[in-house]
């Protein structure tokens, strides 16, 4: 059992249940984004049940920040996919997300049925004020790494103005960003960040 | 109710760069394009969103039941979830190559700065609905310092505005 630690590699598979009470609790608990979630789920992946290895968490973690959707339920998925297959995937993805859905039902239903209310309109005004910080402190907090020299800093403003001034569709704005990513940076200095996980690994991959 | 799932596998499938990038295209489609709910009720979605545990994208339930009642609730968490849960298995054959892969990395380093704009504009066109008078600028700037310097938890963030709301808006 201790010897398992390095490689993650486990020898009896993981249960489904087993899987479905960890990402139950984290998916009901896990407060305050991506982040915390992702320590949480390191924390029993990694470190108390020895699923899956660091090198494979790591791993799980750049599939999230890779392809789109929130990047601990893909992280989830991808891993319990690695580990039991297409029921790991369909278990990890529904017991994750399984908590927040209900509460989130009942709320909309409270909503619908109280929202409307003069004795509660405070509340949402207050609710509001906290939305606008949230979303800035996430461009704050996503800006730091994203945005690090003039043609990043021209990317965003552009992708900003185009939504705000001319209503730009956004799907096509973020792959016209994309494009103009493969075109704008070329050398290898210029796709250092993001890449600070990967540390070892990244030679042996980029060695292929 | 068609437009509801095609709408919601689209955001699912282009939101590169994490939950809070939901909000604009969220914000577009269902507010803008279709109409479905107001920016009010939008703005609500997403505080809700924060107070749940787990992902942003759990504010989808509203929209989704906004736009086609309880049914909705389904229709739209499983579409916005079904893109990225293929995505993220089929990345377990091809994660060597896309590690690897300078094009797949160079568009990715675009379109990060670009998701960063995005937010802002949602910041932005939220903050023009939210904000209506001093005290709730105010208490979108204390929320804020809180958020950036304090590092305060969000869902605390929302609660602590909503109950100040309550007894002092």
């Amino acid at each position: 059992m201790e010897a398992s630690a390095r490689s993650g590699a486990t020898s009896a598979p993981v249960g489904l249940l087993e899987l479905a009470g960890v990402l139950l609790k984290v998916g009901s608990t896990g407060f305050g984004g991506a982040m915390p979630m992702l320590a949480m789920i390191h924390t029993e992946y990694v470190q108390k049940r020895h699923w899956v290895g660091q090198e494979e968490f790591d791993e799980a973690v750049m599939v999230g920040q890779i392809m789109p959707g929130p990047i601990a339920v893909d992280a989830i998925t991808h891993m319990g996919y690695r580990l039991r297959g297409w029921p790991g995937a369909i278990v990890s993805w529904f017991s994750f997300i399984l908590p927040s859905f209900l509460l989130m039902v009942a709320l909309t239903l409270v909503y619908v049925q109280y929202g409307g209310i003069p004795q509660v309109s405070g509340i949402f005004k207050g609710l509001g004020a906290a939305v606008v910080a949230i979303i800035l402190s996430a461009a704050w907090r996503m800006g730091k790494p994203h945005v690090k020299d003039p043609r990043s800093a021209a990317l965003m403003l552009g992708a900003m103005l185009a939504l705000l001034l001319f209503q730009a569709n956004i799907v096509l704005l973020v792959i016209l960003a994309g494009v103009a990513g493969i075109a704008l940076f070329r050398k290898p200095s210029d796709l250092q960040m993001g890449q600070k996980k990967g540390g070892q690994g990244q030679m042996k991959g980029g060695a292929r | 109710m068609l437009e509801l799932i095609l709408s919601f596998l689209k955001i699912g499938a282009f939101t590169f760069g994490g939950g809070m990038v939901m909000i604009p295209f969220m914000e577009q489609d269902a507010v803008n394009t279709f109409g479905w709910l107001t920016h009010r009720e939008f703005v609500d979605a997403i505080a809700m969103g924060q107070i749940t545990p787990g992902p942003i994208v759990i504010s989808s339930v509203f929209i989704g039941y906004k736009a086609a009642g309880l049914l909705g609730c389904f229709l739209a968490m499983g579409a916005i979830s079904l893109p990225t849960f293929f995505y993220s298995i089929g990345a377990a054959y091809q994660l060597d190559r896309l590690k690897g892969n300078r094009r797949v990395r160079a568009f990715l380093r675009g379109v990060g700065p670009a998701v960063v704009g995005m937010i802002l504009a949602a910041g932005f066109t939220i903050a023009k609905t939210s904000l209506v008078d001093v005290r709730t600028g105010l208490l979108a700037i204390v929320c804020l310092v809180a958020l950036v310097r304090f590092k305060v938890d969000a869902s605390l963030v929302v609660v602590a505005a909503g109950v100040v709301g309550l007894l002092a808006m």
